[in-house]
């Protein structure tokens, strides 16, 4: 049962659409969908919409549903390339060490003061990566069966810092075990336009590669043979997509499982190909991501870690699809 | 033959000594003080040997409660976060791994009791009472009464009866008094962050909860559940908060976090920050906060205070 990869990319794309318009319409503080709209028409015209709403519109539920959409669809891609180029079924972006490199600087920044949570997150992170990566470098490129060791070693090294710090130094336990499981509530429209100009970096860059990550999955022989210089392929891919994920990280937190499960999940939909897959993976990841944290942020007890979510929705279903693989 | 004699003489000696021993210690076991079952605030039943004479606490809330009830005196051991009264922090520490006591030093001070709150894991609770044998109590109060109940059994267990007592009535007039004052102002709302982002706060099944009612406030979260959730920006914008209270260390020194901060187009206008209506809690104000017991009433007075300055002219 499979669609056709264009259309499936088109419906995505209006899935999303309407995702966002849903969330827009839940949170915390019930709005009829009525004065939603009533408030959009007079901010944009200017005509005194009513404060509280265009705020809980404009500045907090919009933003972070943007955030989501933005995030869903880095931890998408990168998960596709960590999985293609690693050809493991288990790659997810975090895979070269980001997670716990950032868990580290979110300690530290926890000790230190909140403001710095997000800048020593995203420079442990890309410490991490980059021991990773020097450990696994050979004549200029890496290799990946390396790197995916250095990343887990480097990971566990990095994992122990973290608990050691959180354990014996932070009073606000609740604080960075929130930060550790991911949590969209501090967005805002500056982070959109980052994390935005990210995505521009790392997604026209992927749709770029396609043929060659292709290639890739045939094995390093087969791709040399075709003329495609894999070790630079891999190298860049990995660079980029750990150093984006690493950005994603130190505004959001960890949320996991996005970037596992979204490639598989268009896998079983449209096939082995980049060609759509590049498109497919970030759109399922947004969606995922965007549900997830709009349940996060409703529930009736407060707000929960969107992590929580994240893996309550994707575990069943890669594994329902792993069971139907089984019968099949 | 002489042999034989002389050990059954000694045999007979030495049996009847055993015998009147035995006899004796089962006697003095009997006519010893009884003991008293309590419940602590974990709902365990908890028998303790009377009278007590040696007590560690393992939490300065546990160590102010013996003080203000005047059975400070019992106290063996309390730990490095111990701070009032002042001569406290001369008693011997127990170790305290992130809040977790090693049961090692306790077992070493040889308590009759042991004085503990949940911060202690189930497991050290088991060790000290199951293994060594010694009688620890749970302490964890949910509100006020919770604290004042506390004292009285803590009373009731050292023989400082009618020291709890008095300590409790203390504790209520001060809060009545209080309560006299404010009574003719109208309520302030106030939103209480633990932790700035996200926005922890106290729900309401906290005893800070308990303390900021107790001083007139209008707490936003009451509707949350949980004693400690995360409340959202949007319930802070739709609630627009009169007054902000923030926790002590949270990284927030002044009302630029919200004037200056990533969202300050938000709590630009909210009416407190509007209003300038910001307290941020130095280390001893939080303490009396986050520390249930005598100190409480300092807690409630002080919010009062700020909540209601013309109340207290």
């Amino acid at each position: 049962m499979r669609f056709s990869p264009f259309i499936f990319i088109i419906f995505l794309f209006f899935l999303t659409i309407v995702n966002v318009l849903v969330s827009l319409s839940i949170g915390p503080v019930h709005i009829p969908v009525k004065e939603i709209l009533k408030n959009i028409y007079l901010y944009a015209f200017n005509k005194g919409p009513n404060w509280t709403i265009s705020t809980i519109i404009f500045y907090i539920r919009l933003p972070r549903i943007v955030l989501a959409v933005i995030i869903g669809m880095i931890l998408g891609v990168s998960g596709l390339v960590t999985q293609t180029v690693f050809k493991n079924p288990l790659g997810d972006p975090y895979l070269t060490g980001v997670s716990s490199g950032a868990a580290v600087g979110a300690a530290i920044g926890f000790l230190v003061s909140p403001f710095l949570v997000p800048v020593l997150a995203f420079v442990f992170a890309m410490l991490a990566v980059g021991i990773s990566f020097l450990i696994s470098r050979s004549d200029g490129e890496v290799n990946t069966e390396m790197l995916i060791l250095a990343g887990v070693s480097v990971s566990f090294l990095f994992s122990a810092v973290a608990s050691y710090i959180i354990y014996l130094k932070v009073a606000n336990l609740r604080g960075v075990l929130f930060w550790l499981l991911g949590g969209l509530y501090g967005a805002t429209w500056t982070d959109d336009f980052w994390l935005f100009i990210a995505l521009l970096v790392i997604f026209p860059l992927m749709v770029y590669f396609r043929r060659e990550l292709d290639i890739m999955l045939m094995g390093d022989e087969q791709a040399k043979s075709l003329g495609v210089s894999t070790g630079r392929v891999k190298t860049v891919t990995l660079l980029v997509s750990s150093l984006i994920t690493s950005l994603a990280v130190s505004v959001v937190g960890i949320i996991g499982f996005i970037g596992l499960v979204s490639p598989h999940i268009g896998r079983k939909i449209v096939g082995e190909s980049h060609r759509f897959l590049v498109f497919v993976a970030p759109l399922i990841g947004a969606n995922i991501l965007l549900v997830s944290d709009t349940i996060a942020r409703s529930t009736p007890q407060g707000e929960i870690p969107v992590g929580i979510i994240t893996s309550f929705i994707g575990a069943p279903v890669l594994i329902y699809l792993l069971y139907r693989r089984r019968k099949m | 033959m002489n042999t034989k004699l002389i050990t059954s003489i000694v045999a007979v000696i030495v049996i009847a000594a055993s015998v009147t021993v035995v006899y004796a210690e089962f006697h003095k076991e009997k006519s010893q003080p009884s003991s008293i079952t309590v419940r602590d605030d974990l709902g365990r039943n908890v028998t303790i040997t009377l009278p007590v004479k040696r007590v560690v606490s393992m939490d300065p809330s546990d160590t102010q409660m013996m003080y203000a009830i005047g059975a400070g005196g019992l106290l063996v051991a309390d730990t490095s976060f111990d701070w009032w009264p002042a001569n406290s922090t001369a008693l011997p520490h127990v170790a305290m791994d992130s809040g977790v006591a090693s049961v090692e030093q306790v077992v070493n001070m040889t308590p009759d009791l042991v004085l503990a709150t949940t911060i202690q894991t189930a497991q050290i609770i088991d060790q000290l009472q199951n293994i060594t044998n010694i009688s620890v109590l749970v302490f964890e109060p949910h509100n006020i009464s919770n604290i004042y109940s506390d004292m009285l059994t803590l009373g009731n267990v050292t023989g400082h009866s009618s020291g709890a007592n008095a300590e409790v009535n203390h504790m209520k007039s001060v809060i009545h008094g209080v309560q006299v004052k404010i009574a003719n102002y109208s309520k302030e709302s106030l939103l209480y962050m633990m932790w700035p982002s996200p926005i922890y706060t106290a729900g309401p099944n906290s005893f800070i909860d308990d303390e900021i009612t107790a001083a007139g406030g209008l707490n936003i979260a009451e509707n949350l559940s949980g004693p400690y959730p995360v409340i959202s920006m949007e319930q802070v914008v739709q609630d627009n908060p009169q007054t902000v209270i923030v926790d002590n260390n949270t990284g927030v020194s002044d009302i630029t976090y919200f004037t200056n901060g990533n969202q300050s187009h938000i709590w630009n206008n909210i009416s407190a920050i509007k209003n300038g209506r910001l307290l941020i809690f130095n280390v001893t104000e939080s303490n009396w906060v986050n520390e249930p017991g005598p100190l409480t009433i300092y807690a409630v007075q002080m919010i009062a205070q700020f909540l209601y300055p013309q109340a207290f002219e």
